[in-house]
C-alpha cells in the first residue's frame, strides 16, 4: 500500500491538487480583499493551474532528484527498476525515449479515433452524430493533438532514444532537465480533456481571436494554457539536443560524419527552440485578454486581431519544419541503410536542413495573404515562400538519387520510407498553389488546404515515422516485428491516404469550406467516398496496434543489428545497456560507406559490424 | 572538442582586484549613458530623431551587460579548468 | 543503475569533464536566454504595433529613472559578487548577493507602486503594453530574486568555497540577473523615454 502511495505519479498527483488549491485559494483571499468574487473560474483556473504544475514537476520526482540540491540538500539517488522506471523519473534518454513514443502514439490513435468521427459526420449533407458546437469541439481537439504529436513523436520519441547512440554519447547533454521535460506532457494531456470535457473550445487549433480573445467557452482558458505548457517541452527540448549535439560526440565524430537523422533532429532543435515562445506569447496574449482585461487584440483600443496571425504564424509556420525535419532524416536514414548505398549529396541534404530553418522564419505571412494584412507585404511573402522549395528539392534529390540503382531490400520501413517521397512529392508541389497569391485567394480555408497540409504532414512526417517506428522497433524492444502484419498495415494505411485525400483536393478546388460541420448537397458524394477511404485508413492502425503488442510480449528476440546497419546505434545489443557503450565508439569514416569494402561508421572493439564482416 | 583557449579576453581572467576594476568602468559607463538618455528624453525633451538615439544607446549599453557582465565570450572560449 | 551513476560521478571529477560540464550548462543558458529574450522581443514589437511611437500618458519620470537605477546598481553588485566568488571571497560575494536581492525588492517594490499609481487602465491600449511588459519583466525580476536567494545560502553553506569552476552555480544565477537587466535596457527607453 505504501509502495502505491508513494509511486512518482500519486505523488505528483497530490501535490498538483495542493498546488490548485494554493494557488486559486490566494488569489481568492486577495480577490475577496478587493472587494471581488472569491472564485472566478478562468482566473481561477489559470492562476491555479500555475501551482498545480509546480506542484505536480515537484512531485514526479524533481523536488527529489534535482529541487533539493538548490536547497543545499543531498538529491535522492534514482531507484526505480525494470517497468516502474517508466513511471517514474528517469535520467536515461532511452527511457525517456520510449515514455515519448508510447505516450504520443496513444495521443495519435485517440485523435485518429476523433477524425473518424469527424468523418462520419461529414459523411452526408446536414447533421448526423454532432451538434455544430461538438463539431468545433472535436475539429478542434484533433487539431492541436495531432500539432502536438507531430512536433513531439518524433523528435522526443526516436530523437532522445537514437540521438545520443547515433553520435556515440552515454546520454543526453542534461538528462534530468530530459526527465523533467517529459512530465511537462501529462498536464498537457489532462487540459486539453477536461477542456473537451467542459464543452470544447470554438476557435480550432489556431485560436483566432476575436473569436478566442472574447468571452467564449471556459476551455479557451485550458486550451492556452495547455499549448504554452507544451511549448515549454519544445523549447527545453530543443535547447537539451543542441548542447548534445554540439558537445557529446564521440571523438571522430565529426559534423561532416553526422548520420543524417541527428542533422534533421538538430535543425529541427534551432527552430523549436527559437520560434517556439512565439505561440506561447500568441497565446499569452489571448489568455491575457481574456483575464486581465487587455487590449491586445481589440480594435477600438489600438488591439488588432492581426497582430496575433503574425506572431501566431511566425512560430506556427516553423513549426512545420520542426514536424518534417526529422522526418525527412529518418526516411533518409531508412533510405540509404536498405537501399545499401551511401546517401546521395549528404553535405547538400545536410545544408539544405539548415537551409530551410534560415528560411522557415522568414516565410510566415503566407498565411496572411486574405487576413487584410498590408498589401505591399503579399509579393515578398510569396517570393520567400517560394524559395523553401530550394532547400526541400535538394532533400527530395538526395532521396532519389539515394534508391537510384540500389539494391531496394523492401522491408516494411523501406516501404514507408518509399512512400514518404511519392507523399512529400505531392504535398509540395500543392504547397505552390497555396504560396502563390492569385491561386491562394480562391483556395484559402478550402479542403484544397486540408489536403496540401495532410499530404505534408501525415504524408510527409507520419510515413517517416512509421518508417522509424518498424526500422527502429528491434533496438527499442529487442524483439521483431511480424513482417507481414506491417506490410497489411502499409498498403492499408498508403491506399486508404491516398483516396482519402486525393478527393479532397477536388471539392477544395470546387469551394468546400474546412472546419465546418455542414455542406451544400452537391459535396455529398465526394464527401461519402472520402469518409469511407479514411475508415480504410483507419482500419490499418488495427494492424499497426496488434503487430506491436504481439511482438513487444512475444515476438521472435531480434539480433543485434537486424538491417546490417553501419550507424552507430546498430554496433550495440538490443535494446542497448544502459550506459549504452562500454567504451566511447572513436569515428574513423561517415555512417553510410557502403559499397565499397565493408561498411564501417564504427571500427571499434566489439562492435557486431566488427565482427562479421571484418 | 576539448580545445581550451587561455583566457586571452580577461573574463575573470584576472586578480580579483582587476576584475572588480572593470566591473566599475562598466557600471560607470552604463550610469553614463543611462543619465544621457534621460536628459535626452526628458530634460530636452524630444529632440529630433529621439527613437534612434535611445535605441542606440540602449543597444551599445545591452552590448556592454552582455560581454563584460555576462562573460558571452566564454560560451566560445571555453572555461579555465 | 547503481554501478552506472557510480561510473559516470568518477568520471565527472576529472577536471576535463568539469570543465566540459560547464561549458554545456553554459550554452544551454545562453540557448534559453536566446529562447526567453524573444518572448521580451515579441512584446516590444507588439508594443510598437499597437502604440507606434506614441508618448505614454502620465508615467513617472523620476519613479521611472530610480527603478532603472535601482536595477543597474543591482546588476553591478551582482557582479561583484559573482567576481568575489569565483576568486574564492566568500564573506564579500555573499554580501553582495544580499545587496542584489534587496536592491532587486526595491525594484518590485517599484513596479508595484507604478502599478498602483498608475493614471491609465489595463484596457487601453498603452496600458495593455504597459502592464503586460512591466509585468513579464516584474515576473522575471522575481524568479532572479528567489534564485539569487538560493544561490546566497549555498555560499553560506560553503558549496561554492575555493571558488573558480566550482562558483560556476552562482555565475549560472548572476548570468540570469543580468539578462533581466539587459531586458530593462530596452523596455526602460521604450515604456518611459519615448515620445
Amino acid at each position: 500500500m505504501t509502495r502505491v502511495v508513494r509511486a512518482p505519479i500519486v505523488v505528483g498527483l497530490v501535490l498538483a491538487i495542493i498546488g490548485f488549491a494554493f494557488g486559486a485559494g490566494v488569489l481568492g483571499a486577495i480577490r475577496t480583499a478587493r472587494g471581488q468574487s472569491f472564485w472566478e473560474i478562468e482566473v481561477g483556473m489559470s492562476v491555479g493551474y500555475v501551482f498545480a504544475l509546480i506542484g505536480w514537476l515537484a512531485g514526479v520526482g524533481g523536488w527529489q532528484h534535482w529541487g533539493r540540491e538548490w536547497f543545499g540538500l543531498e538529491a535522492k539517488p534514482y531507484t526505480l527498476t525494470g517497468w516502474k522506471r517508466y513511471f517514474g523519473f528517469s535520467p536515461d534518454h532511452k527511457v525517456i525515449g520510449i515514455q515519448y513514443a508510447v505516450t504520443f502514439i496513444v495521443v495519435f490513435l485517440l485523435s485518429g479515433l476523433t477524425a473518424m468521427l469527424i468523418r462520419v459526420e461529414l459523411m452526408r449533407d446536414g447533421k448526423q452524430i454532432f451538434t455544430p458546437d461538438q463539431y468545433n469541439a472535436a475539429m478542434g481537439f484533433h487539431g492541436i493533438t495531432m500539432v502536438a504529436v507531430a512536433v513531439a513523436v518524433l523528435l522526443g520519441g526516436f530523437g532522445n532514444f537514437i540521438v545520443p547512440l547515433m553520435i556515440g554519447a552515454r546520454d543526453m547533454a542534461f538528462p534530468r532537465l530530459n526527465a523533467l521535460t517529459y512530465w511537462f506532457v501529462p498536464p498537457v494531456a489532462v487540459l486539453l480533456i477536461i477542456a473537451v470535457l467542459m464543452g470544447g473550445w470554438e476557435s480550432g487549433w489556431t485560436a483566432y481571436p476575436p473569436l478566442s480573445s472574447l468571452h467564449t467557452k471556459h476551455g479557451q482558458v485550458l486550451f492556452n494554457l495547455a499549448v504554452i505548457t507544451f511549448g515549454l517541452v519544445s523549447i527545453l527540448g530543443g535547447i537539451n539536443f543542441l548542447v548534445t549535439i554540439i558537445y557529446e560526440r564521440a571523438p571522430g565524430m565529426t559534423w561532416s560524419r553526422l548520420p543524417i537523422f541527428v542533422w534533421g533532429a538538430f535543425a529541427a532543435s534551432l527552430i523549436s527552440f527559437f520560434f517556439t515562445q512565439a505561440l506561447a506569447a500568441a497565446l499569452l496574449m489571448v489568455l491575457l485578454d481574456r483575464i486581465a482585461g487587455t487590449s491586445f487584440f481589440r480594435q477600438a483600443e489600438g488591439g488588432s486581431p492581426v497582430l496575433y496571425e503574425h506572431v501566431f504564424w511566425f512560430y506556427s509556420h516553423p513549426a512545420v519544419y520542426v514536424m518534417v525535419l526529422p522526418g525527412f532524416g529518418a526516411a533518409l536514414e531508412i533510405l540509404s541503410h536498405l537501399s545499401r548505398k551511401p546517401l546521395f549529396a549528404y553535405r547538400w541534404v545536410a545544408g539544405a536542413m539548415i537551409g530551410i530553418v534560415m528560411l522557415s522564419g522568414i516565410v510566415w505571412a503566407h498565411h496572411l495573404f486574405t487576413s487584410g494584412m498590408a498589401p505591399y507585404l503579399h509579393a515578398p511573402f510569396l517570393v520567400l515562400t517560394e524559395m523553401i522549395s530550394i532547400p526541400t528539392g535538394l532533400i527530395f534529390l538526395g532521396a532519389i538519387g539515394t534508391i537510384w540503382a540500389g539494391k531496394l531490400w523492401l522491408q516494411t520501413p523501406m516501404l514507408f520510407a518509399l512512400a514518404f517521397i511519392f507523399n512529400f512529392l505531392m504535398g509540395g508541389v500543392t504547397g505552390i498553389y497555396l504560396a502563390d497569391v492569385p491561386t491562394d485567394l480562391h483556395l484559402q480555408d478550402t479542403y484544397f488546404v486540408v489536403a496540401h497540409f495532410h499530404y505534408t504532414i501525415v504524408g510527409g512526417e507520419i510515413f517517416a515515422l512509421f518508417a522509424a517506428i518498424y526500422f527502429w522497433f528491434p533496438k527499442f524492444t529487442g524483439r521483431m516485428y511480424n513482417e507481414t502484419l506491417g506490410k497489411i498495415h502499409f498498403w492499408l494505411m498508403f491506399i486508404g491516404f491516398q483516396l482519402t485525400f486525393i478527393p479532397m483536393f477536388r471539392v477544395g478546388i470546387q469551394g468546400m469550406n474546412r472546419r465546418i460541420a455542414d455542406y451544400p448537397h452537391e459535396y455529398a458524394g465526394y464527401n461519402t467516398f472520402i469518409s469511407l477511404a479514411a475508415f480504410l485508413l483507419g482500419s490499418s492502425f488495427l494492424f499497426f496496434v496488434w503487430n506491436m503488442a504481439s511482438a513487444w510480449l512475444k515476438g521472435r528476440v531480434a539480433e543485434p543489428n537486424p538491417w546490417r546497419a553501419s550507424t552507430l546505434e546498430w554496433q550495440v545489443s538490443s535494446p542497448p545497456p544502459e550506459h549504452n557503450f562500454d567504451e566511447i565508439p572513436v569515428i574513423t569514416d561517415t555512417p553510410y560507406g557502403y559499397g565499397g569494402g565493408p561498411a564501417h561508421h564504427r571500427p571499434f572493439a566489439g562492435g557486431a559490424l566488427a565482427t562479421e564482416e571484418g | 572538442m576539448t580545445r581550451q583557449v587561455s583566457s586571452a579576453s580577461s573574463h575573470h581572467g584576472g586578480s580579483e582586484a582587476t576584475d572588480q576594476k572593470r566591473g566599475l568602468t562598466v557600471i560607470a559607463m552604463l550610469a553614463v549613458f543611462t543619465l544621457v538618455e534621460y536628459i535626452f528624453a526628458v530634460v530636452l525633451d524630444a529632440p529630433a530623431a529621439l527613437v534612434v538615439i535611445l535605441a542606440a544607446i540602449a543597444v551599445v549599453k545591452a552590448w556592454l551587460i552582455v560581454m563584460y557582465f555576462m562573460h558571452l565570450p566564454l560560451v566560445w572560449q571555453g572555461e579555465e579548468a | 543503475m547503481a554501478a552506472f551513476t557510480e561510473a559516470a560521478h568518477a568520471v565527472a571529477h576529472e577536471p576535463h569533464d568539469e570543465v566540459k560540464h560547464v561549458r554545456m550548462n553554459r550554452l544551454g543558458l545562453w540557448l534559453f536566454f536566446a529562447s526567453d529574450g524573444l518572448v521580451f522581443a515579441l512584446l516590444l514589437s507588439a508594443r510598437f504595433y499597437m502604440n507606434g511611437t506614441d508618448t505614454a500618458p502620465d508615467v513617472k519620470q523620476w519613479l521611472g529613472l530610480i527603478i532603472t537605477s535601482v536595477l543597474l546598481i543591482s546588476s553591478y553588485t551582482a557582479y561583484r559578487g559573482e567576481t568575489a566568488l569565483h576568486h574564492g571571497n566568500v564573506a564579500h560575494g555573499r554580501l553582495m548577493l544580499m545587496l542584489t536581492i534587496l536592491l532587486g525588492v526595491g525594484f518590485f517594490a517599484g513596479v508595484v507602486m507604478e502599478w498602483s499609481i498608475a493614471e491609465f487602465t489595463v484596457s487601453e491600449g498603452y496600458g495593455t503594453s504597459f502592464f503586460s511588459m512591466t509585468g513579464m519583466h516584474a515576473a522575471h525580476v522575481a524568479s532572479g530574486v528567489l534564485l539569487l536567494f538560493l544561490a546566497w545560502r549555498k555560499a553560506g553553506k560553503g558549496y561554492y568555497d575555493g571558488g573558480g569552476l566550482k562558483a560556476y552555480g552562482v555565475s549560472g544565477v548572476v548570468m540570469y540577473w543580468h539578462f533581466v537587466d539587459v531586458v530593462w535596457v530596452f523596455f526602460y527607453p521604450a515604456l518611459y523615454l519615448i515620445k
